[in-house]
């Protein structure tokens, strides 16, 4: 029996996975399958770490902090691209993926 | 390809407009807070009752709470259960009477939610009066074990277990034990198996 919380976590992956994917294809100027493979796979890695630290009361800059940091690190060793490009592509995607995260869960963003 | 990724863009532009419509949630939720008497069995003498202070305190300051929407004001007073499940989550007190002193038709009466205001306050007087000349407190839980978690939270409840005796009141449980939900599962493998990929790939590339 698969509970209510995992299929929330499970909708709010593809979609932080999907906005991330977009954004770094765009940045990388990279539209392929295995940019899209490999930021589902970084993707798959970070962002369960990252709930489950936020689930145990870590401070949420923290966490997108190292998280950004670790995905440059990723896409420049899996993807072969410049230091730079990897790190702005990163910080973009999080950043974006992080006020969608916020809209979707606090829902406070533009409603109240 | 490019088709694929401009939708994504305007999809992207148009979520946060149409969620802000949809979800009215505030990113957290409530845990179960469940507390236990192991040893209710050792004691086949005594009665057990809950007194949810918290409650109490809410009527002193004049809020309604959940039980007066069946009726009027009822005291927050309850048996503890066969299997020693205190139905209080946080701020109770609980006191062991002796059968010889239990008197059934005394709970049933002021546990009645037939009554107005000056009742209530009548009987919140009879109750303590009752609980201090014949209870002996064994339980007084001053803390919340409560609150509430990220909706993508691994925990689920707290349950708290006493062990209890009559002759010292216990003012915190002997174990906590967090319950968690299955998320737990998808935060521990996605990231391992993710890992071992990443791992494969990057040791391919060298060798390659």
């Amino acid at each position: 029996m698969v509970s209510e919380n995992l299929i929330l976590a499970l909708v709010l992956f593809v979609i932080s996975f999907l906005v991330e994917w977009v954004i770094v294809s765009l940045i990388l100027w990279r539209l392929n399958k295995k940019v899209f493979g490999i930021i589902l796979l970084i993707n798959l890695f970070t962002w369960p770490i990252a709930n489950f630290f936020y689930g145990i009361g870590l401070n949420l800059l923290l966490i997108e902090v190292a998280v950004t940091i670790l995905e440059a690190i990723l896409i420049v060793i899996l993807l072969r691209v410049k230091r730079l490009r990897a790190a702005i592509a990163s910080l973009v995607a999080n950043a974006v993926s992080t006020l969608l995260g916020y809209i979707f869960l606090l829902g406070s963003i533009g409603h109240y | 390809m490019k088709s694929f990724v401009s939708l994504m863009l305007i999809a992207l532009v148009l979520m946060p407009i149409v969620s802000a419509n949809m979800i009215v949630i505030d990113g957290r939720r409530g845990i179960e807070v469940k507390n236990f008497i192991t040893n209710l069995n050792n004691f086949p003498d005594y009665e057990f009752v809950s007194l949810s202070t918290q409650e109490y305190l809410s009527y002193r300051y004049g809020f309604k709470k959940s039980s007066e929407v069946s009726g009027g004001p009822r005291l927050p007073v309850d048996m503890v259960r066969e299997n020693g499940l205190i139905p209080s989550p946080s701020f109770f007190k609980v006191y062991a009477i002796h059968k010889n002193d239990f008197d059934e038709d005394f709970f049933r009466n002021i546990m009645s939610r037939d009554i107005d205001y000056i009742q209530y306050w009548a009987n919140q007087s009879k109750m303590e009066e009752y609980l201090n000349s014949v209870g002996i407190k064994i339980i007084e839980s001053r803390e919340s074990y409560g609150g509430r978690v990220p909706y993508l939270s691994i925990k689920e409840g707290v349950e708290n277990y006493y062990s209890v005796n009559l002759n010292m009141a216990k003012y915190n449980p002997d174990r906590v034990v967090n319950t968690t939900n299955d998320l737990g599962y998808f935060y521990l493998i996605a990231p391992l198996i993710s890992l071992g990929i990443m791992i494969y790939l990057i040791r391919r590339k060298k060798n390659g």
